[in-house]
């Protein structure tokens, strides 16, 4: 993980102040309303329809058991006792006071921690896989490139004004969990014929009112020359991004109006000047930044007998073969493996963690991994490096604390957004939808024999719950104040990448249960084999859902 | 008279800002719309000293032939930015460009709609003056331009990135 020289350490503490004394001239007047605004944005403070709410910035996901504890604090002092882990692998807490904020920030830089860019039209936390540096099919690390792309965009001069939002993600492996083809910039770590690192940059890809899966600009980029490209396309962004109307100021409207083509071009012309010049990455800092990343010292283990031992276990116990199943997944360093505790319990809001629970996970973390864990984009929390003659014990820890719900990947690991019950935008609740989900689906052997299905939801087209890209996506729109749910299917945020497509006229809250019902039904008359909900929908397509749904009629 | 920041300093600014082509033009210490100041230029030459050109965060420097030719701007005493809004970060790389593509040295001014909680980046970005609405605290607002002691990026104040000059590298 990486750590904060002093150069880090004093540019957040003095982002502290700087914020502090923003928020002493807002509360006394000199600050308007209209200008606090974009600043306390950029700070990571909404305020939203019942208090505000502070988002922190997790790197990349990566958090150590000493952040967790401060952050288990914090929650207590300021806060309800709990936190919220969003979709963008950042942390969220819901009822802070404005004016303890300066406080907050000022704990959580003691621990490496900030809110900066977490929100606003500018360069937000860059995000990547969970599985970095332990999975079999990485090519390369993104870890220390996601690094060098945070501290490149951290108070970027020139972009901290740009039209709208902008997010970027790393892949660094064959499989996508990154979703890196539905963010603003996609960068795919690659290697080229003679055996270089270098990367594909995709661009203006991305979820909301009009979803797009990025093109590919540039088909290898050297190493060095990350950032300055990087430059370049944040400059044309930020020069000719439209900035009259919102809803067409991502890049991705840019992008489609010039042509992938036409765009890629400009990017060229302006990185001509940029190009080889100080920005260049050198051969040392990216040597620097690895050390932060590199093997934290595995033992040499007997994997055959780990896994002996774990069969042995799991004839025994239905349930902890059953998480071992959906919830632990085989590093590539034999003998260990990556588990994730599981967020989506019955009847707690999609990514929420009370106080104790943080604290319990960074003591599983310390015990059982290297002091470190991962968050996801689907809301849950990862330990990695466990040795794979300790999963008995730490599920059995894991279920006292109630993550150890072995639903990873399942229908009722749902990925929901805050929605009515908190968010001023939202046209419809979405966690109450989840939560009638969960309820009606609470037979693990049924759910465990659909296999995989991302369930999406969002309370409305800013899509912060990504319905456009689950197996089953669920939209709320408000119908003369009413809430109403449109259903979508077939979305796909892994590498073939697919925006679901409408089934029909949205349904009401009380019928959207049932409605998922009817899906799962022509699902299981439908599929072949051991094929997964979204393989059997791209054969059979949307007709005979629809009329399961709608009736035939329809 | 108003107050300009300028390079930290509060002073007394003697520019005189001409909106329109048909205001009169005082004989010196003028600054002119972008297209009257191109006429200028290209019939008359580089500028003398006295005089300087304005644009709108939003206007489009790439597509002023004059400023792509090299001697115009060699003479040039001042370039004013006007931001309509303070969120425009046109203007932001408008003044990078000014500063390190077409290689502009004299005064680089921020006016219009921008509030103290920007000059550090403005800075960086290359503007060195500030016509800030809030008058009376202009000496404190100024404190804003050390708001930070370091930063990661390449920028017009410092062309190289923090990590060519770490300690450790
Ligand atoms: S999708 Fe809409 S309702 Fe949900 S959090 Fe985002 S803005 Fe709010």
């Amino acid at each position: 993980m990486y750590i904060y020289d002093h150069y880090d350490h004093s540019l957040i503490r003095e982002r502290v102040a700087q914020y502090r004394s923003q928020v002493t001239r807002y509360l006394d007047g000199q600050l308007s309303e209209e200008e606090f605004l974009p600043i306390r944005l950029q700070n990571g403070l909404y305020i939203q329809r019942l208090a505000p709410m502070l988002r922190i910035a997790v790197p990349y996901g990566l958090l150590s058991s000493r952040q967790l504890r401060k952050l288990a604090e914090v929650s207590r002092l300021y806060d309800k006792g709990y936190v919220h882990f969003t979709t963008r692998q950042n942390i969220q807490l819901n009822w802070p006071r404005l004016e303890d904020t300066p406080d907050i920030l000022e704990h959580l830089a003691s621990v490496e921690m900030h809110a900066i860019q977490t929100s606003g039209n500018c360069i937000r936390n860059t995000t990547t896989d969970q599985y970095s540096g332990v999975s079999r099919d990485e090519i390369e690390d993104p870890r220390p490139w996601c690094e060098i792309i945070r501290q490149w965009s951290t108070l970027h001069p020139e972009f901290a004004f740009l039209p709208r939002k902008f997010k970027i993600a790393v892949c660094g492996s064959t499989e996508d969990r990154a979703a890196f083809l539905l963010h603003d910039i996609g960068v795919q770590l690659k290697t080229n014929d003679s055996g270089e690192l270098g990367f594909e940059i995709f661009v203006g890809g991305g979820l909301g009112r009009t979803p797009m899966i990025g093109a590919s600009i540039k088909e290898f980029l050297p190493q060095q020359h990350l950032l300055t490209y990087l430059d370049s396309i944040l400059r044309i962004y930020n020069r000719y991004g439209n900035r009259q109307n919102k809803y067409k100021a991502r890049i991705k409207i840019l992008v489609k109006a010039w042509t992938p083509e036409v765009f890629a071009q400009r990017v060229e012309d302006e990185w001509q000047h940029l190009k080889e010049g100080p920005a260049t990455l050198t051969e040392r800092e990216i040597a620097r930044v690895k050390t932060f990343f590199s093997d934290p010292g595995y033992s040499v283990v007997d994997d055959d007998a780990a896994n002996r031992e774990l069969d042995r276990l799991r004839a025994q116990q239905r349930s902890f073969s059953r998480w071992l199943d959906r919830n632990v997944i085989d590093q590539k360093q034999l003998g260990y493996a990556a588990v994730t505790l599981s967020l989506k319990p019955m009847g707690v809001p999609p990514g929420d963690v009370t106080d104790s629970q943080l604290e319990a996970i960074a003591d599983l973390a310390d015990q059982f991994g290297k002091s470190e864990i991962r968050s996801t984009h689907n809301q849950n929390v990862v330990i990695t490096d466990v040795l794979k003659t300790d999963l008995f014990d730490l599920w059995q820890a894991l279920k006292k604390y109630g993550m150890a719900t072995p639903n990873i990947g399942t229908l009722t690991d749902i990925i929901c957004c805050p929605g009515g019950d908190y968010c001023s935008l939202a046209n419809a609740k979405s966690i109450p939808v989840a939560e009638a989900i969960q309820r009606k689906f609470d037979d693990l052997d049924y759910v465990h024999d659909l296999g995989d299905i991302e369930l999406n939801i969002s309370g409305c087209m800013n899509a912060c719950g990504h319905h456009h890209v689950g197996h089953i996506g669920i939209l709320g729109v408000d119908k003369k104040g009413e809430e109403w749910y449109q259903i979508q299917l077939g979305g796909s945020a892994s590498k073939s990448a697919s925006l679901g497509k409408v089934l029909g006229p949205s349904l009401a809250r009380g019928a959207v249960t049932g409605g998922i019902e009817s899906l799962l039904d022509v699902y299981v008359e439908n599929r072949l084999m051991d094929e997964s909900f979204l393989a059997t929908y791209r054969r059979i397509g949307i007709e005979k859902f629809k009329e399961r749904v709608y009736g035939s009629g329809a | 008279m108003a107050l300009v920041l300028k390079n930290g300093i509060a002073v007394e600014d003697n520019w005189h800002f001409i909106d329109t082509c048909d205001e009169p033009v005082p004989n010196d210490f003028y600054v002119l719309p972008l297209a009257v100041w191109q006429h200028q230029f290209e019939t008359h030459g580089p500028s003398d000293g006295t005089h300087g050109f304005w644009i709108n965060s939003d206007e489009d420097i790439s597509n002023c032939s004059a400023i792509q030719c090299s001697k115009a701007l060699e003479a040039e005493s001042i370039i004013a930015i006007k931001f309509s809004n303070f969120t425009d970060g046109r203007g932001f790389s408008t003044a990078r460009l000014l500063r390190e593509r077409y290689h502009y040295q004299g005064e680089l001014r921020a006016f219009g709609h921008i509030i103290r909680d920007q000059l550090f980046m403005l800075q960086r970005c290359g503007f060195d003056a500030f016509a800030l609405a809030e008058q009376d605290n202009l000496q404190s607002a100024s404190s804003a331009l050390s708001d930070f002691s370091n930063a990661y990026q390449v920028a017009v104040d410092q062309p190289l990135p923090l990590f060519r000059r770490r300690d450790s590298n």
